[in-house]
């Protein structure tokens, strides 16, 4: 009976699985939900930008990456007009355009101060990645003409105000792993860095947060769900934490039965060799 | 014609590459304009490879299609496809109604799921491999629960697994990603100075 616990039908595996995903979703449980310091500092990088304060708010992900970015895209913009930053948000990956117009549309809805032009701007899809943020650096105005919805920028009045990528205070960059917008965007004096990004792109970004080049970095669906409880305003990220806690908990039990099996399979055929 | 095969463009490389480098050492106006020119050329580039791709995607499965390989039937789909958001695009552009329907509704939910696929391979995967075969296995899972139970309720009844998970994170994983990380640039560093000198000869078609 143990031993089968090493080969057990991937099927019923999966099962279970859906079975633990699916029930909190429809029942929440209510997990408790600890704020780590690192998501702390993070709320404090973005509460630390005075009303006015510009900000690059850049959206780099694809719908496969929605299910963790998305909800980290609603908290972090939540905050950024909760502090009055004037934005600009832009994006440098085929596909994201759709969440930057989401949220810009989000913003102008939720937060009345906030005024197309005066002082939120949405830049359209640059091809290029690292030479378009390079671009960014040494000519942010030469670089766009137009907005993402095809208008003219120079009839914007925030456009106006801007004379390059040294006006700005912050770039908070929401991505699914890349460090290619961190070169060019810290060769920007002054210019303070801060990223979200997927749970599996975190082991990339890390040491980069850890070394002060980042003075911002959450990542993945409890980065999220953090956030949206430091902003007061939980959303599916922390109706998902009890989903991913259930998972993480099936897939450690899974482990240890695999391990339990493997370990008493072996212990049997050394047996038997040591018979014949 | 052998000039302009084999030396043109290494001269043009070398070119552009010291004007790019030279601005941030000498703060010269008008090089730091041509050198945002040069950077604004690589951009519309860019963008053109766009284009490049989907040549390469439609010579690929039409190629398929045309050898009538088993996989053919995914090589049209995919072809029909882009042929379905190129047109629409074009016609409507991407603000249009009928392309934000096909993204939000076609696209969206179809890469959605693809990526939550992984959600069963991640366990299928965890329960398989991770198997006390040998001590670097053992390691290897070992930290990955660590990883696990860091992150939201489990830290909250075993308070001693962040502080670990906090250790293996910042001391072995960073060690390990910054030696990654300054080895690919040097690495590039050295590839990029080759190229610029003509040294590296690969991307002109021929061997070094």
């Amino acid at each position: 009976m143990i031993k089968k616990l090493s080969d057990i039908d991937v099927r019923w595996l999966y099962l279970i699985m859906v079975i633990f995903a699916i029930y909190p979703l429809l029942r929440p449980i209510g997990l408790p939900l600890p704020i780590t310091d690192r998501a702390r500092n993070s709320f404090a990088a973005i509460d630390a930008l005075r009303p006015g304060d510009l900000v690059f708010f850049g959206i780099d992900y694809s719908p496969t990456q929605e299910a963790e970015m998305w909800p980290q895209t609603l908290a972090i913009g939540h905050h950024l007009a909760q502090r009055g930053v004037k934005m600009v948000m832009l994006n440098m990956i085929e596909g994201a355009y759709r969440y930057e117009e989401r949220i810009r549309d989000f913003i102008l809805s939720e937060y009345p101060n906030y005024q197309y032009g005066v002082n939120i701007i949405a830049l359209p899809f640059t091809a290029g990645r690292e030479a378009a943020f390079n671009s960014i650096v040494a000519d942010l105005k030469g670089l766009y003409q137009v907005d993402l919805a095809g208008a003219a920028l120079n009839t914007l009045p925030l456009w106006n105000e801007i004379t390059g990528a040294g006006d700005f205070d912050m770039y908070v960059e929401l991505a699914d792993a890349p460090d290619w917008w961190l070169r060019p965007m810290s060769q920007v004096p002054g210019l303070k860095l801060w990223n979200g990004t997927v749970a599996s792109g975190a082991s990339t970004m890390a040491p980069l947060y850890q070394s002060g080049q980042m003075v911002g970095f959450i990542y993945g669906m409890a980065g999220a769900a953090e956030y949206e409880a430091l902003v007061k305003k939980p959303g599916s990220a922390a109706a998902a934490m009890d989903t991913q806690s259930m998972g993480h908990a099936l897939i450690i039990l899974f482990v240890i039965l695999g391990n339990i099996g493997y370990i008493v399979q072996r212990n049997a055929e050394a047996k038997a060799k040591g018979r014949k | 014609m052998q000039f302009v095969k084999s030396k043109l463009p290494v001269v043009v490389t070398f070119g552009a590459a010291f004007i790019i480098v030279a601005q941030y050492y000498f703060n010269i106006p008008a090089w730091k304009t041509l050198a945002a020119e040069f950077l604004r050329w690589n951009v519309i580039i860019a963008a053109f490879a766009l284009a490049l791709g989907i040549g390469g995607i439609v010579k690929l499965h039409w190629g398929r299609i045309s050898r009538r390989q088993p996989t053919a039937v995914y090589s049209a789909a995919t072809l029909i496809t882009l042929a379905i958001f190129l047109f629409v695009g074009l016609y409507e552009t991407t603000r249009g109604k009928t392309y934000t329907w096909l993204y939000d509704f076609i696209y969206n939910p179809v890469a959605a799921t693809s990526y939550a696929t992984t959600f069963f391979f991640i366990t299928s995967a965890a329960y398989r491999a991770f198997r006390i075969k040998n001590s670097y296995a053992a390691v290897l899972m070992i930290s990955a629960i660590l990883m696990m139970l860091q992150v939201g309720v489990f830290s909250v009844y075993l308070p001693v697994a962040p502080k670990i998970a906090a250790w293996v994170w910042n001391i072995p994983t960073t060690a390990g990603m910054r030696a990654v990380t300054i080895g690919a640039a040097l690495s590039v560093v050295g590839n990029a100075f080759r190229v610029i000198t003509g040294l590296e000869r690969g991307h002109l078609g021929g061997g070094e």
